[in-house]
């Protein structure tokens, strides 16, 4: 057996009330390629940045050669000779491929580093052009150069965060066969992602990650099959099973033959179609990634659909701007709160008074009591609330704006086990009342305790929907992962 | 190995709302506004003894150029109007998002309004319709020359700053050629330049022998209104929510192309006025060179004072007292143009230090921006933005 070279072990990393990493052992050996699966939030981000030394862990140790080495120290991750190639890729557009790399080794690029580099890119079969800026080049040469970067600091660990997101699907076959090669020269390799069929492709061992926990470990020889595997890092458990009332007769949301691309004109919504009633919760699920947030962007008005039709109420919102259809009813909350629900020096009764108007001032103290908005203070700012109360205030001003329809975007990311309880109580008891809800979240879990209905998104389509009585989770399991004829198959 | 970080504890204190904002901070910018100043005033003072000019005469002669004689405080207020008025204008484009680098273009168009409607108006020279008119009709023309933008914007999502720019240029290039053509002052068929306004169109001065005019009230009152106006009603809350987090404020149904809108179209409004009001009040007609760049001190201002606005009618006098006093260095003490430009913008570069040494430091920290550990730390998915930077001209 080949040796053990880094050791990540019983590494945990809190932040606020989020434990992000929870006891997290992983190992990895020379010349193995070492898959780390996970949905978004699982943990994994925090456990590289871990590695790399961006954060110290609370817990736990990081050992190369059987030696701990400095945690929360970038600069001893390097020595220690742990190189990353991020999925932002972080290059400078402007700047050549020659040029990055000097930049990143602390060296003029001259002609001394060009024969270094050269050297290390036919050594590693990876030829791409130095001296055009970065910004000139395609994608899959732009990750060259930022692996050939990665590889002239002679690392014996190199970690790939989601190195294919940003490749086209033949790129991946290209870049992949490239990892392989990588691992035979001996170099310990970590592949994060959460696309599985890469995963199986290339790894000689598989860690999944879920809410911060080891979920399963697998051998290449063990690993099991692709809905199992989705079913580790989706999870099932269904523990803390909310009480949710039955909806109304009445139609609220009809979606119609919905089809939407993405910027770069790829179909990520195909021909989408279903229909929701009053007080019904729908739980979006799949693996991140299958069009669940666009589906609600473009149910929202936020994205620009291609072919199709929304109704809410029978009324036809088809050719409505976002504005028009939150006024009529439609809210549409994100997980990605920063971005899209806080504003930054804004205290939390201003965060209410400029959505809702003055008036809402006066209950505010008990519309923050209701959602468990803490500190409940109206005067502290919202930028400084912690990411579950955030999420809550967010959520809070979306609910008393009236919703008829409520779409929600990964609303608990982030959040502690506490917080997002607390959420989905508020949710269940929103439909209660009559509002229909429409939810997608990472975490499977979240989604079946609380939802009337499983639609399943797969490629952009809906290759199945399951009602809550009767949920079958091994059908669950091969729609997430159904290849691409299975799923027209399906929606045929 | 750093142990966990605790959620922040909450404010005991939370902060409270309106002029004195946040707990001392808003005296603590203050403090270090006055801090930059005198300091820059400490910096002049150095390089003027290295060109080995007299420090004392220096002071002496800005001293009486500002606000030593009569007619020197008239001039101070007369030039701190249109500097109020753009500086403000400016800051309330800001808000929203949207960085008006117009404010000369809109008080130039402004300026020539006035003139155009009090000449051409074809009312008696003494009608007291003049100056509401001339007043109107620049208002409005920089309300128009700022809409421009505003609708290329909103419509089409070109960047205002160029546009706002461009439009400068274009604003000078008209003016020029009317001043050369159709406003050409008969009287003075060698000299390019208008007609002067009719009697009836000027403001009388409030002090004989002054050039001391209600326009510096009006500017005062409205650069005070507008500032109270933002800061404490809930249009004003969504207008800063539209510059601090536009997604944000979008999410929540803001209808933000209306608010950029109307800030841009009320920022150039403002401009206009104060280009009429120079017009009707100082220059009585249109010459080259006729506008002082107050459109661009007004930005300076806005910029300085964006975390405390309050500042804005300060710095707009203590900047029309500098163009005051510059004519005068120039005769009692000799010293170049140069210097009295230097003098204006030393302040700002200062400043800027100021935040620099502060942020760098961690000492004047409060004062800048928000505190490093302010905001719980999350965790580095992919997808958490950075905060915006509270206070920086949201550009």
């Amino acid at each position: 057996m080949t040796p053990t070279l880094l050791v990540a072990e019983n590494v945990s990393k809190r932040f606020g009330t989020l434990q992000a990493n929870d006891r997290i052992n992983l190992e990895l050996r020379g010349g193995e390629v070492h898959a780390l699966l996970g949905q978004n939030g699982a943990g994994k981000s925090t456990l590289v940045s871990i590695i790399t030394g961006r954060f110290a862990p609370d817990e736990g140790r990081i050992v190369i050669d059987g030696r701990d080495i400095p945690t929360g120290d970038p600069h001893a991750s390097v020595e220690h000779g742990i190189a990353t190639v991020f999925q932002e890729l972080m290059l400078v557009p402007s700047m050549t491929g020659l040029e990055n790399i000097g930049l990143a080794l602390r060296e003029s690029a001259n002609r001394t580093l060009r024969k270094r580099i050269e050297a290390v890119q036919t050594e590693y079969t990876l030829a791409a052009p130095l001296d055009i800026p970065v910004r000139n080049l395609e994608m899959p040469q732009r990750q060259r150069i930022a692996l050939t970067r990665a590889l002239a600091q002679k690392p014996r660990v190199l970690l790939l965060d989601e190195p294919t997101s940003l490749l086209s699907p033949t790129a991946v076959a290209g870049f992949l066969e490239k990892v392989r090669e990588l691992a035979e020269s001996g170099i310990a390799i970590l592949l994060i992602t959460h696309r599985l069929d890469e995963a199986r492709t290339i790894a000689d061992r598989l860690t999944v990650l879920r809410h911060g926990r080891n979920v399963a470990s697998h051998d290449r020889s063990t690993v099991p099959s692709n809905s199992d595997l989705a079913m580790e890092m989706l999870g099932v458990r269904l523990v803390d099973e909310i009480e949710v009332s039955e909806p109304q007769d009445q139609r609220m949301l009809v979606v119609a033959d919905l089809s939407a691309v993405n910027e770069s004109k790829q179909t990520v919504i195909n021909n989408v179609s279903f229909e929701v009633r009053a007080g019904e919760i729908v739980g979006i699920a799949g693996v991140d990634g299958n069009g669940q947030f666009e589906l609600l962007e473009a149910i929202a008005g936020l994205r620009h659909t291609g072919a199709g039709r929304v109704e809410l109420e029978g009324t036809d919102l088809t050719a409505l701007s976002y504005r028009e259809r939150f006024e009529r009813g439609v809210k549409l909350v994100s997980g990605d709160r920063q971005r899209h629900g806080i504003i930054p020096t804004f205290s939390i009764s201003d965060h209410f008074e400029y959505a809702l108007g003055r008036e809402t001032l006066t209950r505010l103290p008990s519309v923050l009591s209701d959602y468990d908005v803490r500190p409940s203070h109206p005067r502290h700012r919202g930028d400084q609330l912690s990411g579950g109360n955030q999420q809550k205030m967010i959520v809070a001003a979306a609910c008393e704006q009236d919703p008829k329809l409520l779409l929600l975007a990964y609303p608990t990311r982030g959040l502690d086990v506490q917080a997002s309880l607390k959420l989905r109580e508020v949710l269940v008891s929103h439909a209660r009342r009559g509002v229909t809800i429409l939810i997608t979240s990472s975490d499977l879990e979240e989604l079946l305790s609380i939802s009337h209905r499983i639609v399943v998104m797969n490629r952009g389509r809906i290759v199945g929907t399951q009602h809550r009585e009767a949920i079958d989770h091994q059908q669950l399991a091969e729609w997430f992962t159904a290849s691409d004829d299975e799923t027209r198959g399906n929606a045929a | 190995m750093s142990s966990a970080p605790a959620v922040p504890a909450p404010a005991l204190e939370p902060p409270r709302r309106g002029l004195l904002r946040g707990r001392g901070g808003a005296w603590r910018e203050v403090g270090t506004q006055v801090l930059a100043f005198l300091l820059s005033l400490g910096v002049l003072i150095g390089i003027l003894t290295a060109l080995h000019y007299d420090p004392a005469q220096i002071l002496w002669a800005l001293w009486n150029g500002s606000v030593g004689s009569r007619p020197s405080l008239g001039v101070s207020a007369s030039e701190a109007t249109p500097i109020i008025l753009t500086a403000v204008a400016v800051w309330l484009a800001a808000q929203t998002g949207l960085f008006n680098i117009g404010a000369d273009g809109q008080l130039q168009m402004g300026g020539l309004a006035a003139v155009v409607t009090t000449l051409y108006a074809g009312l008696p020279s003494t009608s007291w319709v003049l100056i509401p008119l001339g007043l109107l009709a620049a208002t409005v023309a920089g309300l128009l020359w700022a809409g421009i933008v505003a609708v290329i914007k909103v419509y089409r999502g070109a960047n205002e700053i160029i546009s706002t720019l461009m439009l400068n240029f274009v604003a000078f290039i008209i003016i020029s050629q009317l001043i050369r053509g159709v406003l050409q002052d008969a009287a003075n068929p060698y000299t390019p330049q208008s007609k002067p306004i009719p009697s009836g169109a000027k403001i009388n001065a409030l002090l004989s022998g002054t050039q001391l005019t209600w326009g510096i009230i009006v500017a005062l009152v409205l650069a005070f209104g507008t500032i109270v106006f933002v800061k404490n009603t809930t249009v004003g809350l969504r207008l800063r929510a539209i510059g601090l987090n536009r997604e944000a404020a979008r999410y929540s149904g803001i209808a933000i192309e209306r608010y950029w809108l109307s800030s841009m179209l009320i920022s150039g409004a403002i401009c206009g006025l104060a280009g009429g009001l120079v017009l009707l009040g100082l220059r009585y007609y249109i010459a080259p060179g006729w506008a002082s760049p107050w459109g661009y001190t007004g930005i300076l201002i806005a910029f300085l004072a964006t975390r405390s606005p309050y500042l804005i009618p300060l710095w707009g006098v203590l900047f029309g007292m500098l163009g005051s006093a510059g004519p005068v260095l120039k005769g009692e003490a000799s010293v170049p143009d140069s210097i009295v430009t230097i003098m204006q913008t030393l302040p700002v570069i200062v400043l800027f230090l100021l935040c620099v040494v502060a942020r760098r430091s961690g000492g004047l920290l409060a004062a800048f921006g928000r505190p490093k550990s302010s905001s719980p730390v999350e965790p580095p998915a992919g997808e958490t933005a950075e905060i915006a930077r509270p206070g920086a001209v949201g550009v």
